[in-house]
């Protein structure tokens, strides 16, 4: 089957690969309809994640048909039309049961990998570089299911694809921003990056209540979007005082929660930008760039919470402890746990209140996966996500 | 069938609990590889994961020269092995029902010692396990890590194999076949991942 492979830092292409089969019990096999780009594929691209392999398949924010299950799966069956969690996870674990389902113990086949860098190992997830498992991506026509009963939803009848793939990843990682970043009614919540994940962490903010959501990034068309469908405040970070701004709009306070959705290869304005480009490449310097937690820390009101969600994979250079820890705020990240809200995310698409079709500014069959890249990671074309199509018809079945 | 002792049996033996805290293998000179990537300046990350897996008993060593708090006495001796343990989100009846053991650990027979006991706070069955005769260190414990006949690396695969089967029914299978080539920048990935499960911090 074809299937758009990591090749090199900075190199994808479209590649014959061998079939997925089951190969436990409780596994299910899916045929791919559509498997959207994320942010985090462009830090295994770039290389910032060194743990992938040339060959490896791609992508893991995805939907499908299941088309085979393992003798123990009981809940899916073939036809099922499934929604699938970027993260794997065995539904059984104390992880699991306590709903941290990223954290699962079971689905990561390569713990040695990150218990040696971060002391333990978070679960597996779909291409994202064997320190993560080394599972096969959804940037193909078919992929392996671990644990499917537990990793599969299934999507309810008056959600389009369109809308359904963003359950997969983007929408419940921007959920799990506010919910576990703790947004109260009343709250002024800021968001740091208007791609899909800052983009749900905003929306996800308002339905919790909160009264203002301010959203920053460089990039007009990605504000407009902010603006246009979630209804937050934007601001261009490269034309005013983030800091003064974020101040200003929370009654000289500042924002109660802060969530960061850019992650290891943030921007920076002014020349340090480039000083910390170099410093990440000789990857000991620093290997993660910290601009937007610093700022987060910085702007965060007394007693708030910083939230990341943008990925981080070792060190950063300068975190303000003095500030984290004298402003006595609350730090916290994760990968996102998405089977603790996709049912519900579903519900919230269904009826409306959650729209995430825009997100998918470029439908594309999977042979042009490397066009879709590059216009992705170079924001090219107003590109928001570059969404793949493996049975090669054009955008919406057309 | 691996001997085992329950809590009630023998209780935990309070030196071996310090040994389990403070004196972890795998490789890193602290908590975290990140530390590791801090001290050794000419280590990219890539290396670094070579670093803590393949060349993980290099690492162990300038540990042990690093680390002001090592515990003196009987388990100070690199050779004798520390336990290992994971913690199994089931009740010790569902993990060694009638004191059977599960099978990838019971298959290690008299070459472990194991325990199963009640975890702190009801959290399920803590299962720990240790080789019973002396290990390699040093030089022996480098070459053994690589080649994969390091008998800890046995001891760390049956525990976590272990977990999954009582806690999932199975052990899950790596993704195959595979699609990916090897190449010379990422062979010291290769070498980590054909230890996986044998490897780590536990
Ligand atoms: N925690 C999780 O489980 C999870 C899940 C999905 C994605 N992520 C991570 O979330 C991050 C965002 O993902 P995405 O798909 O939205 O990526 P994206 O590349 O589409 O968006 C990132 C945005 O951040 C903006 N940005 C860069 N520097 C900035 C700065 N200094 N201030 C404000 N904005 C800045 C960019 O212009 C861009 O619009 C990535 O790090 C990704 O890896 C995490
Ligand atoms: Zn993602
Ligand atoms: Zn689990």
């Amino acid at each position: 089957m074809k299937a758009l492979c990591w090749e090199g830092v900075n190199e994808v292409s479209v590649e014959q690969v061998p079939d997925p089969q089951i190969l436990n019990k409780q596994d299910a096999i899916l045929k791919v309809t559509l498997s959207s780009v994320c942010g985090s594929d462009l830090h295994q691209i770039s290389g910032y994640i060194p743990a992938m392999k040339a060959g490896d398949v791609l992508g893991h924010e995805f939907m499908g048909e299941i088309v085979e299950v393992g003798p123990e799966v009981r809940k899916h069956k073939p036809g099922d039309r499934v929604v699938v969690c970027s993260f794997i996870a065995c539904g059984r674990c104390w992880y699991c049961e306590h709903e941290l389902y990223s954290c699962c113990d079971n689905s990561n086949t390569n713990p040695a990998i990150t218990e040696s860098m971060w002391g333990q190992a978070p679960g597996g997830i779909f291409g994202y570089s064997h320190a993560m498992g080394g599972f096969k991506g959804s940037h193909s026509e078919y992929v392996r299911i671990p644990f499917v009963d537990h990793t599969a939803f299934t999507v309810p009848d008056g959600v389009d694809d369109q809308s359904a793939v963003f359950a997969s990843d983007s929408a419940p990682t921007g959920w799990m921003g506010a919910h576990l970043g703790g947004v109260q009614p009343g709250d002024v919540v800021a968001v740091w990056g208007c791609g899909a994940v800052g983009q749900m962490a905003a929306r996800s903010a308002m339905i919790l209540g909160a009264e203002r959501v301010i959203a920053m990034d460089r990039f007009d068309y990605r504000l407009d979007m902010m603006q246009r469908h979630v209804g937050a405040e934007v601001v261009n970070y490269e034309k005013v005082d983030v800091d003064a701004v974020l101040r200003e709009r929370s009654d000289g306070r500042g924002p109660d929660v802060c969530i960061e959705a850019v992650g290891l290869e943030c921007h920076s304005p002014g020349p340090q930008y480039r000083l910390e480009q170099l410093k990440q490449q000789t990857r000991v310097l620093q290997t993660d760039r910290g601009h937007t937690l610093r700022e987060a820390i910085l702007a965060c009101r007394k007693g708030g919470t910083v939230f990341v969600l943008g990925v981080f994979a070792g060190l950063v250079d300068h975190v303000p402890m003095g500030a984290l820890m004298n402003k006595g705020l609350t730090l916290r990240g994760a990968q996102q746990h998405g089977e603790r809200y996709i049912p519900m995310l579903l519900d919230r698409i269904a009826s409306g209140e959650l729209k995430t079709a825009h997100l998918a500014t470029h439908p594309m069959p999977l042979e042009q996966g490397p066009r879709g890249y590059d216009l992705f990671k170079n924001k090219k074309e107003n590109c928001l996500r570059a969404v793949f199509r493996p049975d090669g018809l054009s955008p919406n079945g057309g | 069938m691996g001997r085992m002792s329950t809590a009630e049996q023998r209780p935990w033996p309070v030196e071996v609990q310090l040994v389990v805290t403070q004196r972890s293998h795998g490789g890193t000179s602290s908590r975290t590889g990140a530390a590791a990537l801090a001290m050794e300046g000419d280590m990219s990350v890539r290396n670094l994961i070579l670093g803590a897996l393949a060349a993980g008993g290099g690492a162990v060593i300038a540990r042990r020269k690093l680390d002001p708090r090592r515990i003196h006495g009987r388990h100070d001796d690199p050779t004798v092995d520390r336990w290992h343990v994971v913690f199994v989100n089931r009740p010790q009846d569902a993990v060694a029902p009638d004191g059977q053991l599960p099978a990838p650990l019971a298959e290690l027979g008299d070459a472990v010692e194991v325990q199963v006991r009640r975890a702190a706070g009801d959290r399920g069955t803590a299962l720990a396990a240790r080789v019973r005769t002396p290990v390699p260190a040093g030089l022996s414990e480098a070459t053994t890590r690589i080649l994969g006949t390091d008998p800890r690396q046995a001891v760390r695969t049956a525990l976590r194999h272990s977990k999954q089967l009582v806690e999932t029914g199975e052990v899950l299978s790596p993704d195959k076949p595979g699609s990916t080539r090897l190449t010379l920048t990422n062979l010291p990935l290769e070498l980590a991942t054909r230890h996986a499960r044998a490897e780590g911090r536990l």
